[in-house]
């Protein structure tokens, strides 16, 4: 059931079908910075998060068809941008020449470069800690907290119950208190 | 020491630096965005929005943070204020009761005086019997009473908090049966006050031989009023192969907690299935949970008219089996909605719990405990939360009155105040043919039989079957509220039947 309160979304996507493609640039412009952020926390590389949010983007309008309107476009995209992330890590790995590399960190504005030591440790940590969580916890966690999805969203998304939701949150969040006690000690 | 907890997860994830994206990244997003986007919307899809911009509000809503300072701070202060209720009526209660002992010659026949506070229960073999049955509410006061509870139920003495929190249940004296539970009530009085608090696994006996007579059941049945819900009668037992192995277990002789129910409320498993389903493959066996599979679903169980919780109980011929005098009976706990808006814990320590009456029921199965059966930790509940258990089992043939009842005991937040709700059902409930039962039973029943037939376990039907069935109630069900789950349960099944067929 589509959130009547976002009625912006709604009139881009009504002005989307009607053939105008400022709406799409619109609708663009409303939710590439929050996909990039998702994909930024999963991978931990800005410039692997800019291709995948590419990636993502040529997906979502090669699948527009299948755009299901419970939920929000934007909970939509989130969802094939953890896919395309997934996708991605399942990918055979091409090979990075070393200058390449270089050039590459050294262009990174990634804020982990003003980030204590301890901070840059704990934050990979957690983020590996995350990975490791079943599927359907783990979409959860990054939607919620990466992806600033709201609960009642990601539950009309995955087409449960808030209840249901809540529950699996509890249960990712003990899961992951324990990986990470764990690896402390 | 644990350094990690739940709550430092969650702020070390919500805790992060903000991310800009790099310069030049929406241009060539933009870029990219096809001539013929505009095409590729789904006319479904086209026909929702529209429908929702009639009705598009500003979204107006609160930052998430302050949201959640405002409920804190409302949490906070409904705490403070029940607190201090529950102060000034412990001073008023102790002040009232100190006037009635003052007053009062003795005790009147048919009610139970409330237990002073700190007392022990009254002793229930010198009560008097009443001049007539009781109301229902009636006896349910009066098995609180029983328990050491006031009328206010704001202190329980410690032996019956003890029974509460154990899952222990006493045995209710001779003066507090009606009628039609004589039978039941002999071998009450038999029984041990302490019950065990876990299933009952006592060995399944030979099943009574199919020839006996069941005039008397069946009467009962057939004369019950339509409806679908204590006290719904609908008729006939369903055609179909009668399966082996039903697995049931023998009601023992003496009231037993027959098995309590999770409150996890996880449908984990159905999305899964679903997922695999949808993207053209059965779902590996291992995955299916039958529980997961009722409980996905809302059955349009209305939340409670007051209190906190709506119990409801049904039953009809089961779709598993043709054995005689078998059925499904249908239990959901509903929780009253939020009121704030906001997530809310209402109950804690919460266990939901079936109880047979020996005397009515042969054998009985939990529909959905092949995940392991035994005692369930005491959980939480929330508000809008629906909990669905759905038992097999087989009436004996004189079986009249009740055949069971429903549980539910739970501690208030805050107050930590013990309640018990509970509701039976009798044989006079059950509908004679299952399809005229309630368009949520009915959809209980195929989606447990789907669960099963993904599993492949001995209660798997036939999908066609389940198919035809499907879509009757899908079709009932439209307009309902989440009618769209239903019709997505259609296209699963379908989906199963074709995958199957090709295998």
């Amino acid at each position: 059931m589509r959130d009547p309160s976002d009625g912006e979304e709604g009139r881009l996507l009504a002005a989307l079908a009607a053939g105008d493609r400022q709406a799409a640039e619109r609708l663009v412009e409303r939710t590439y910075h929050g996909v990039f952020a998702l994909l930024r926390r999963l991978c931990g590389d800005s410039d692997l998060a800019a291709d995948l949010t590419q990636e993502t983007y040529r997906k979502a309008w090669d699948g527009l068809s299948g755009f299901d309107s419970r939920a929000k476009f934007s909970t939509w995209l989130c969802r094939i941008a953890y896919n395309t992330f997934l996708n991605h890590l399942r990918r055979p790995r091409r090979l990075v020449p070393l200058e390449e590399k270089i050039e590459t960190t050294v262009a990174d504005p990634a804020p982990a470069a003003d980030e204590t030591f301890g901070q840059i440790v704990a934050g990979d940590r957690l983020r590996r800690a995350v990975l490791a969580l079943p599927d359907d916890l783990r979409f959860l966690v990054t939607a919620l907290f990466w992806g600033d999805l709201p609960v009642r969203e990601i539950a009309e998304q995955e087409g449960v119950t808030t209840v249901a939701i809540r529950k699996r949150l509890k249960k990712a969040l003990q899961m992951l208190a324990r990986t990470l006690e764990e690896e402390v000690r | 020491m644990s350094t990690w907890t739940e709550r430092k997860v969650a702020r070390a994830l919500s805790e992060r630096a903000p991310i800009e994206p790099p310069e030049g990244l929406l241009d060539k997003l933009k870029s990219e965005i096809p001539a013929d986007v505009g095409s590729r919307l789904p006319a479904t899809a086209l026909r929702e929005i529209r429908s929702a911009q009639v009705v598009a509000m500003p979204d107006r809503r609160m930052p998430r943070r302050q949201l959640r300072l405002l409920a804190a701070s409302l949490i906070l202060m409904l705490g403070g204020g029940l607190f201090a209720l529950f102060v000034m009526r412990s001073g008023v209660s102790m002040e009232k009761v100190a006037e009635e002992d003052a007053a009062a010659p003795a005790a009147p026949s048919g009610a139970a005086a409330p237990a002073p506070r700190g007392a022990e229960p009254p002793d229930r073999a010198a009560e008097p019997v009443p001049a007539s049955p009781p109301a229902v509410e009636e006896k349910r006061d009066q098995a609180l009473r029983s328990l050491g509870y006031t009328s206010n139920v704001e202190e329980a003495p410690k032996e019956a908090e003890r029974q509460l929190v154990s899952g222990d249940l006493p045995v209710l004296p001779e003066s507090r049966r009606d009628a039609a539970d004589e039978e039941d009530a002999r071998s009450r009085v038999q029984a041990k006050a302490a019950l065990p608090s876990a299933s009952v696994a006592a060995p399944a006996p030979a099943p009574p031989p199919p020839s006996e007579p069941q005039a008397d059941l069946a009467e009962e049945v057939e004369g019950g009023v339509e409806g679908g819900v204590a006290g719904g009668v609908v008729g006939g037992v369903p055609g179909g192969v009668v399966r082996s192995g039903a697995r049931m277990e023998e009601a023992p002789r003496r009231p037993v907690v027959a098995n309590e129910v999770g409150l996890d409320g996880d449908t984990a498993s159905y999305t899964v299935a679903r997922n695999d389903l949808r993207e053209g493959r059965l779902p590996p066996r291992e995955v299916i949970r039958v529980e997961e599979f009722v409980n996905h679903f809302s059955y349009g169980d209305p939340p409670p008219a007051q209190g906190d919780f709506a119990l409801r109980a049904e039953g009809a011929p089961s779709i598993f089996t043709q054995e005689p005098r078998t059925y499904l009976l249908r239990f959901n706990l509903r929780a009253r909605e939020g009121r704030t808006g906001t997530p809310q814990t209402i109950a804690e320590e919460a266990k939901m719990q079936v109880e047979f009456s020996p005397t009515a029921v042969a054998r009985w199965r939990l529909i959905g405990s092949e995940g392991g059966g035994g005692t369930v930790d005491a959980g939480e509940i929330e508000a809008g939360q629906s909990v669905t258990a759905l038992y097999e089992v087989q009436l004996t043939p004189r079986a009249a009155g009740k055949i069971a009842s429903l549980h539910l005991r739970y501690q208030v937040p805050v107050t930590g105040e013990l309640r018990e709700n509970m509701q039976d059902l009798r044989v006079s409930d059950l509908v004679p043919k299952w399809e005229n039962a309630s368009p949520g039973f009915r959809l209980a029943s195929l989606a447990a039989e789907f669960a099963e037939t993904l599993r492949g376990s001995s209660h798997a039907g036939d999908l066609h079957k389940i198919l035809r069935r499907a879509r009757r109630v899908a079709g009932e069900m439209a307009g309902w509220p989440r009618a769209a789950d239903v019709a997505e349960f259609v296209r699963l099944v379908e989906t199963a039947a074709r995958l199957q067929e090709k295998k």
